[in-house]
């Protein structure tokens, strides 16, 4: 039996911002002046009301999609049903045209022995197994038929590979896919945050199961993924600490992970729209010159392709 | 790959190894350690973020507590052998409660009149006295509200 799928990707073009209110003035002249591809605002900090700022981006045509950060789909409790309900309510009150979490788990237990919950305040990649993934595809689609819009997925920031691990990280969301029939949010700089882990890992492999796992070259993952299921991507910035790479979301833009979109535009005729992501050392300089990097990356590559909605 | 199921439902004795193995792998991490087996400098890596992210939770409830002397540190020092709980403010309220016990002069002096503001607000003290960004401050509880009086110098 052949999963369901929607087979017209959500439409979500040229170069976006994340929401933040710091940034709301920056976003409204962007939205005015065309330049701005579409938007993403943390799901829940979605209220029952649109900020007056959100609601004027919408008033103005750019798309915002609500991005969930609790769900822990990749945990082994089922989702909670008042938090998919939420994220459908930010899909409805945006109208946005898909949602997108993350392929991680935020909090361990809740099941079993453990009934008691041990919060991780942070998106923590599980176990690539058969197992685990029997179980994500099941929260999967308990979440996609809880909501009214397509829902994206994001690979993790991957600074945990696991020793019990038997997929490769681009397989795991191939299968995962293929599955459920979700669309994936490929964050280009959580690829290569994992491509720098594993070669890390790669001075301590424990087996040769665990070495087909690995993935340290970003081609690796085009190769296996299935490019025409990307919804949008995400980029943002990061910083090496003790020999390991991970995503800041405080530093600019590096040319590796620029050099990852260039790699992954190369590979596919399809031009998702590329978010950037920033949480910390914000201002509208910093984003609108990020805006224009990102933008003529993609000019490089695409010179055909426009930046504008 | 053409899916053989549509069932949503996966086998509970799968929910429970995998809820098991995550929580020895988290609880491992969330104390500072690196869970058997797995690479050392990621591992650190990764208990790292999840103690800074910790740290910035309960900052984000209490931003005085910079105010106690190491207050990073000691915040480290408990968090290994303290599970986080949900609520972030909780957790700041506990760690202060565990440096009035556990840190050494002046930070357990600093933790203890923190500890007595929070009392305050709380209602279940009138008056408590401590010092903010280098000057004496005074928080008088009435009826529903907390005043604060500010030493000239």
């Amino acid at each position: 039996m052949t999963v369901g799928r929607q087979n017209s990707r959500p439409a979500l073009t040229g170069v976006g911002i994340g929401w933040r209110p710091e940034l709301a003035q920056l976003l409204d002249s962007m939205a005015r002046d065309g330049s701005l591809g579409f938007s993403e605002v943390i799901a829940e900090s979605v209220g029952s009301e649109l900020s007056p700022a959100l609601a004027a981006l919408r008033e103005r045509g750019v798309p915002v999609v609500p991005h969930g950060v609790s769900l822990g789909l990749a945990g082994a409790a089922r989702p909670d049903p008042d938090r998919i309900a939420r994220l459908a309510r930010a899909a409805q009150l945006l109208d946005a045209p898909l949602v997108s979490e993350h392929v991680a788990f935020v909090r361990a237990g809740g099941v079993g022995l453990h009934s008691d919950v041990l919060p991780a305040g942070h998106l923590v990649p599980g176990p690539r197994t058969r197992e685990s993934l029997a179980v994500l595809v099941a929260n999967v689609r308990e979440t996609m038929a809880g909501l009214p819009v397509p829902l994206a997925l994001e690979n993790p920031a991957s600074t945990l590979p696991w020793p019990e691990d038997e997929f490769s990280e681009a397989d795991f969301l191939t299968e995962l896919v293929e599955r459920t029939g979700c669309w994936l949010l490929l964050d280009l700089a959580n690829i290569y945050v994992s491509t720098r882990t594993h070669e890390v890992v790669n001075d301590h492999l424990v087996n040769r199961q665990h070495a087909r796992a690995l993935i340290t070259n970003p081609q690796h993952w085009f190769d296996r993924l299935p490019l025409d299921r990307v919804a949008y991507l995400h980029i943002a910035g990061g910083a090496e600490h003790d020999g390991v790479y991970t995503d800041t979301h405080t530093h600019d833009l590096s040319e590796a992970v620029l050099g990852v979109l260039t790699a992954f535009l190369s590979r596919t005729t399809s031009q998702p729209g590329v978010l950037i992501e920033r949480d910390d050392q914000l201002s509208p300089a910093n984003s609108r010159q990020e805006w224009q990097l990102v933008s003529d990356t993609i000019q490089a590559v695409t010179p055909d392709g426009g930046v504008t909605r | 790959m053409i899916a053989t199921a549509t069932t949503m439902s996966a086998p509970d004795s799968l929910r429970g190894n995998l809820a098991d193995r995550q929580h020895e792998v988290l609880s491992s991490l969330l104390a500072g350690r690196v869970p058997a087996g797995f690479e050392p400098r990621t591992a650190t890596a990764t208990a790292r973020i999840l103690g800074t992210k910790r740290w910035r939770g309960v900052l984000a409830a209490d931003p005085e507590l910079v105010e106690i002397p190491q207050a990073r540190s000691l915040f480290e020092r408990y968090a290994a052998v303290h599970p986080q709980p949900e609520c972030s403010h909780h957790d700041g309220e506990a760690f202060v409660r565990w440096a009035t016990l556990n840190a050494s002069l002046p930070a357990r002096l600093a933790a203890a009149q923190h500890f007595a503001v929070q009392q305050v607000f709380a209602g279940r003290r009138r008056v408590a006295t401590t010092r903010r960004h280098g000057r004496r401050v005074l928080f008088v509880g009435l009826a529903d509200s907390v005043f604060e009086l500010k030493w000239r110098w």
